[in-house]
C-alpha cells in the first residue's frame, strides 16, 4: 500500500517536472478528438474514401464504445474526413490513436498505413499498445483526406478507447535534418555473422519502419540482438561538409558501421549499482561521419541489443546533420538534459517500486 | 423532476409486462395432445399459480401434471424480446406456446434430474404469438417427492428490449454432445438458451459440442451475415461447414476470465454458407464450472446490413 502511494506521488511530480523532458519535440498537424462516422460490422470495403457513410452513426473518439453501444462485441469501424494546413515536405509524420482494445487496422486516404494485434483467425489483443503509425507525407494532401480504423474487440470494453496524443504528429527535430533517413530499414533478428560486412545479403531480410520500436513492428516481446540496414546517396549540396548522422535514442545498445566500418557505439557502462538499470535507452545517438568513408551509394548498418522491454530505434531523429546545426541541436538536448538529473531519479525509483 | 422521471418510467415500464399470475386450468397425468392448442380443457381444474399444489386440492400427489392457461398480448409487445418467465417449479417441466416447445430445465425419467432451485426464464420466439389473439400456454410439470408444481416467483411474460431482427432465430431445439468434437451417435437435442445443467447434464463440466443444421438461399449466402450466439459460459469456437469462425475467451483452457458475461457477435464473410444445401453450425464449448452452455440469448442469425441497425436502434448515449 505504502509503495502504491510513493507511485502516485512520484508520478504526479514527473508529470510536471518532465515537459521538456517528453522525447521528440512532436507538433501537432492535426487533432483527431470529437466525432467520429461509426459502424458496427466489417467490410473492406470501409477503407476506401469513396464510399459512402453517411448512414453511420456519430461517435464521439476515444471512448470506449460500450459508452454508446452497451455490451458490444466485435467488429467495429471508425471515420473521419479532415484536412491540413501545412503538410512537411519529405519523410514521414506520425499518427498516433491512443489505446485501441484489441486489435486494429489503419487506412488513410485508402492506404493501409499500419496494424496492431490480429484478426481472426489469427486473433491477438494489442489493448495495451500506444498506436503509433508512419504516415508518408505523400499520402496526405491540404483539402480532402479520409482515416478509416477497422477495430475488432473480443470483450469487454472496446474501440477507441483512449489516447494521450490523437491525431497526427511530426517530429520537429526530424524536420532539421539536411538529410531524412526516416522511413523504411531493412532489419533481422538473424545474426549468422559478418552481418556488418557489405556484402552480406539483406534481401531476405524484414522491412521495418524507423523509428519505431520493434515490438509495434511484428516482433512483440522480442528481446536480444538485431540488424538494421539502410541504403542511400548523399546529394551534391551535401559534398564535402562536416556531417553528423543522428540515430535518435536506441534501446539499449547499438553499434554503428558506415560502408563496413564502424564509426560509433553506445555500450552497457559498469558504471551503475546493482539498483539501477542502464539510461543508455535515454541517450541521442549522434555519431561524426568521417568523410572519407561517403561515397555515392553508401549502406548503414546499425547492431541493437535489447535488455527487456522496447527495443529498436525508438524516436528520432533520424538523419544526417550539418555541423553547425549539431552544436545547435547539442544545445537543445542539455538544455532539456538539465531537468535529467531529478526525472532519472525519479524514473529509476518507479522502476525500483514496480 | 426526478420523480416525474421515475413515474414517467414506471408507467413506461408497466405495457412491456403481461402478468400471467392467477387461475389456471390443470390436470394430473401426462399426455402429449395436451399441449396442443386445440386441445379442449373445459373440464379440467383450476388452480391458483404460482402455488404448491399440495395446497390446492392435490395433498400427497407425486408424479406428472400439466397446466394450462390462456393469454394475449398487445401490439406493444409486438417486436420486441420477449421472456417467459414462471418461477420456480418442482421438479422438471416443458414448456410449450400455442404446441411448440419452447425450453425445459431439469430432465424427465428416465434421466430424471431435479432443477426445482432454477429461476425458469424461457426465450419466447416472436413467430410463436398471435398478437391481440387468444394464445395458449402449456406446462408439463413432473414431481418427485414433496411439494410439487408452479409453486412460486413472477409469472409473467415481458420485454427485454428491441428483437434482433434475425432473418433465422436460432432459439430452441439445438443438438448436443459432450466432448470436444462432434458425435451424430451421442449428439441429444438440447434447448437454446439454457444452461446444459438444468437439462440432464447436471455438474457437467469442460468440453460441448452444439450443433444445429440450416437452409439458406442464395441472396442470403452471398451477404456478409453475423451470428450473434448471447452469453456462452465460459468460452466457445464457432465453426461452420467445419471452418474456424470464431472464438470468445480462452477455450483451451489456460484460465478462468469474464468470457461469460460477453455478447458473443461471429462475423460471416460472404459464401460459407452454402445455398439450398444443409450447412452445419457448430458451437464448441469449455465450461469452466459452475453453469455451463448457451446461457442466455439473443442467439440467431441476420445479414450485417440488419446487425448495423440494430445496434444503431439499441444506442444508448
Amino acid at each position: 500500500m505504502t509503495s502504491r502511494f510513493i507511485i502516485v506521488y512520484v508520478l504526479i511530480l514527473t508529470a510536471f517536472g518532465s515537459s521538456e523532458l517528453k522525447a521528440a519535440d512532436w507538433k501537432s498537424l492535426i487533432s483527431l478528438n470529437g466525432s467520429w462516422q461509426f459502424t458496427v460490422g466489417d467490410d473492406p470495403a470501409w477503407a476506401d474514401p469513396a464510399t459512402d457513410v453517411r448512414d453511420w452513426d456519430v461517435i464521439q473518439a476515444p471512448k470506449a464504445w460500450e459508452h454508446y453501444y452497451e455490451d458490444y462485441n466485435g467488429y467495429g469501424w471508425y471515420r473521419k474526413n479532415f484536412s491540413l494546413n501545412w503538410i512537411p515536405e519529405t519523410g514521414m509524420v506520425h499518427l498516433f490513436l491512443g489505446y485501441i482494445d484489441d486489435a486494429d487496422e489503419v487506412f488513410v486516404n485508402g492506404q493501409k498505413v499500419g496494424q496492431s494485434g490480429g484478426f481472426f483467425p489469427n486473433y491477438e489483443t494489442a489493448y495495451n499498445l500506444e498506436r503509433n503509425y508512419l504516415v508518408p507525407v505523400a499520402l496526405l494532401n491540404k483539402t480532402k483526406n479520409v482515416i478509416a480504423v477497422r477495430v475488432f474487440d473480443e470483450g469487454r470494453d472496446g474501440g477507441i478507447v483512449r489516447a494521450d496524443k490523437f491525431g497526427l504528429y511530426y517530429d520537429h527535430d526530424q524536420a532539421q535534418m539536411a538529410f531524412d533517413l526516416s522511413g523504411t530499414w531493412k532489419f533481422t533478428t538473424d545474426n549468422f555473422g559478418n552481418m556488418h560486412n557489405p556484402q552480406t545479403s539483406d534481401e531476405q531480410w524484414d522491412d521495418i519502419y524507423v523509428p519505431m520500436k520493434w515490438e509495434s513492428q511484428g516482433y512483440a516481446d522480442y528481446n536480444g540482438r538485431a540488424w538494421y540496414r539502410k541504403r542511400f546517396s548523399l546529394p551534391e549540396t551535401l559534398k564535402g561538409e562536416e556531417l553528423y548522422l543522428v540515430l535518435g535514442k536506441i534501446d539499449d545498445y547499438d553499434v554503428v558501421y558506415l560502408n563496413g566500418y564502424k564509426i560509433g557505439q553506445v555500450e552497457d557502462l559498469d558504471t551503475y549499482s546493482r539498483f539501477q538499470r542502464s539510461n543508455a535507452y535515454s541517450l541521442y545517438r549522434i555519431y561524426k561521419i568521417p568523410s572519407n568513408l561517403l561515397k555515392s551509394k553508401n549502406l548503414l548498418s546499425v547492431e541493437v541489443e535489447d535488455d527487456f522491454q522496447d527495443g529498436g530505434i525508438y524516436e528520432g531523429p533520424v538523419g544526417i546533420m550539418r555541423g553547425d546545426d549539431v552544436s545547435q541541436f547539442r544545445e537543445k538536448i542539455q538544455w532539456q538534459e538539465k531537468n535529467w538529473g531529478w526525472n532519472s531519479f525519479f524514473r529509476d525509483l518507479i522502476r525500483l517500486l514496480d | 423532476m426526478v420523480l416525474l422521471l421515475i413515474a414517467h418510467a414506471v408507467l413506461a415500464a408497466e405495457p412491456d409486462e403481461k402478468d400471467l399470475r392467477g387461475l389456471w386450468k390443470f390436470r394430473i397425468g401426462d399426455r402429449s395432445e395436451w399441449a396442443s392448442p386445440q386441445y379442449d380443457d373445459t373440464d379440467w381444474d383450476h388452480i391458483r399459480v404460482p402455488a404448491r399444489w399440495e395446497n390446492e386440492g392435490f395433498r400427497g400427489y407425486d408424479g406428472y401434471a400439466w397446466y394450462r392457461t390462456r393469454f394475449s398480448l398487445g401490439a406493444e409487445l409486438e417486436n420486441k424480446k420477449l421472456t417467459l418467465e414462471l418461477g420456480y417449479i418442482d421438479d422438471v417441466d416443458e414448456v410449450f406456446i400455442n404446441g411448440t416447445k419452447i425450453g425445459q430445465t431439469g430432465s424427465f425419467s428416465p434421466h430424471y434430474t431435479t432443477a426445482y432451485n432454477a429461476l425458469r426464464k424461457y426465450e419466447v420466439p416472436p413467430s410463436l404469438i398471435r398478437f391481440g389473439e387468444e394464445n395458449i400456454l402449456a406446462v408439463r410439470v413432473y414431481d418427485s417427492q414433496l411439494e410439487g408444481g408452479i409453486i412460486s416467483g413472477n409469472i409473467r411474460i415481458f420485454s427485454t428490449g428491441v428483437l434482433p431482427p434475425f432473418f433465422q432465430d436460432l432459439t430452441g431445439t439445438w443438438m448436443f454432445n459432450k466432448g470436444k468434437a462432434f458425435q451424430e451417435q451421442d449428439h441429444k437435442p438440447i434447448q437454446v438458451p439454457g444452461a446444459w445443467e438444468n437439462q440432464g447434464y447436471n455438474n457437467f463440466d469442460g468440453y460441448a459440442v452444439y450443433t444445429r443444421k440450416i437452409r439458406v438461399s442464395e441472396a442470403i449466402a452471398s451477404q456478409r451475415l453475423v451470428l450473434l450466439a448471447g452469453r456462452i459460459d465460459d468460452a466457445d469456437q464457432l465453426f461452420i461447414n467445419g471452418k474456424f469462425i470464431g472464438e470468445t475467451g480462452d477455450y483451451h483452457r489456460r484460465g478462468y476470465g469474464e468470457s461469460h458475461r460477453q455478447l458473443r457477435n461471429y462475423f460471416i464473410p460472404p459464401h460459407v454458407f452454402k445455398a439450398g444445401e444443409d450447412n452445419i453450425l457448430e458451437i464448441r464449448v469449455y465450461d469452466w464450472g459452475g453453469f455451463g452452455g448457451i446461457q442466455e440469448g439473443p442467439v440467431g442469425l441476420m445479414t450485417q446490413d440488419q446487425f448495423r441497425a440494430y445496434w444503431k436502434s439499441k444506442r444508448r448515449n
